[in-house]
C-alpha cells in the first residue's frame, strides 16, 4: 500500500521567511540619527575640563546613549508590539535619547540645546 | 565592573600608552597626563574617564562591563597631531592583555574596544595647538587579587605560612 505524506505549509512559510529576509535587509538601510548641528557642539561634546552647571555636562549624548541602552531598545520594542513600523519604532528611540540627552545638554544662549535633532534616514545601497 | 580597581581607569590607561611606547613619561614630549591637561608640554596626550556601560552578568554572579575613556591629544600642529593620534589608536586596537603596576597594584588590561574616528576639536583656545579626541572603552581586571589567588605557599600541618612573601624562612620567628 502506498502511502503518501503531505507536507502542508511549507509554501507558506517559505513566502514569510522571504518576505521577513526581504524587509531586514531594507530595515538595515534606514538608520536613525541623534545629535545637535550648532557649530560648537562637537568642542563643547568633548572637553571634560570645562564647568557646566549640574546637571548639565560634557558628553552629553554619549553618556545617556550608554546609560539608557537598554531603555532605548524597550522604547523601540514597545513600539514594535504596539504594532508600530521599524522606521517609527526607531524614530521612538531617537526621540527617547534625545529627551534623556537635552536634560543634560548644556545650556548658556540656548543654541545647542535648540539644535537638537532626531532624523530618519536610509543608507546607501551596499555594494554587492 | 569585573572587579574593583584601585586605580581609575584613565591612570590605569596612561601606563598603558607608557608601556605601548606611544606616549612617554610627563616632563618630555607626548608626556601622558590623567584627569587634567597641563598647558606645556605643546605635545601632550591626556586620559579622562568617561561612562562605561554595564552588560548584565555571567552565570557566577560577576558583573561585566567595560569603562569609558576618551584620549586627548594635542599637539603644535594639525599634522602632528593626527600622526600622534593615529598612531595611538592602531596600538590600541592591536593590544591584548597588557599588565601594568600602579603603586602595588598590577591590573590587566584585556582590551579595547569601540573605536570611533578620531574627533577633531580645531585649535586649542588663541594658539596654533591643534587637538583630537579617541572615545573607547576598555576592559580591566585587578591582576593583583588574582595573583595572590593564584599563589603557593610552603605552610606546616597547622597551616601556618613557613615562609614570607619574600621568601624568607618563618620557622622560629616569634
Amino acid at each position: 500500500m502506498a502511502v503518501e505524506v503531505k507536507t502542508t505549509g511549507v509554501s507558506s512559510l517559505q513566502e514569510k521567511l522571504t518576505k521577513l529576509q526581504r524587509e531586514a535587509v531594507e530595515n538595515a538601510r534606514i538608520e536613525v540619527m541623534v545629535g545637535y548641528e550648532a557649530p560648537h557642539a562637537t568642542v563643547v561634546h568633548e572637553d571634560l575640563e570645562a564647568y557646566h552647571e549640574p546637571p548639565t555636562q560634557a558628553k552629553y549624548l554619549e553618556t545617556p546613549s550608554r546609560i539608557y541602552q537598554k531603555e532605548v531598545a524597550l522604547v523601540g520594542r514597545r513600539a514594535l508590539e504596539q504594532g508600530k513600523t521599524v522606521e517609527e519604532a526607531l524614530l521612538a528611540e531617537g526621540n527617547y535619547l534625545l529627551e534623556k540627552s537635552q536634560e543634560i545638554v548644556p545650556v548658556d544662549t540656548g543654541e545647542l540645546k535648540a539644535s537638537g535633532f532626531v532624523e530618519l534616514r536610509v543608507k546607501g545601497v551596499p555594494e554587492s | 565592573m569585573t572587579n574593583d580597581l584601585q586605580h581609575s581607569p584613565a591612570r590605569i590607561v596612561c601606563r598603558v600608552l607608557v608601556a605601548l611606547g606611544v606616549a612617554e613619561e610627563p616632563g618630555s614630549a607626548w608626556g601622558v597626563f590623567y584627569s587634567a591637561e597641563p598647558d606645556r608640554p605643546d605635545s601632550t596626550v591626556t586620559v579622562y574617564d568617561t561612562a562605561g556601560t554595564d552588560e548584565g552578568s555571567i552565570h557566577t554572579g560577576e558583573a561585566q562591563g567595560h569603562y569609558g575613556l576618551q584620549i586627548r591629544i594635542r599637539g603644535v600642529n594639525h599634522s602632528e597631531a593626527w600622526t600622534r593620534t593615529n598612531l595611538i589608536s592602531r596600538a590600541l586596537q592591536e593590544q591584548y592583555q597588557t599588565r601594568v603596576t600602579i603603586d602595588d597594584q598590577e591590573y590587566l588590561v584585556q582590551c579595547f574596544s569601540r573605536f570611533n574616528r578620531a574627533i577633531p576639536l580645531g585649535r586649542v583656545g588663541a594658539s596654533a595647538r591643534v587637538a583630537f579626541t579617541l572615545n573607547l572603552l576598555v576592559m580591566i581586571v585587578n591582576a593583583t587579587e588574582e595573583a595572590a589567588g593564584g599563589a603557593i605557599y610552603l605552610v606546616d600541618h597547622l597551616g601556618n605560612r613557613l615562609v614570607d612573601s619574600a621568601g624568607n624562612y618563618l620557622l622560629g620567628a616569634a
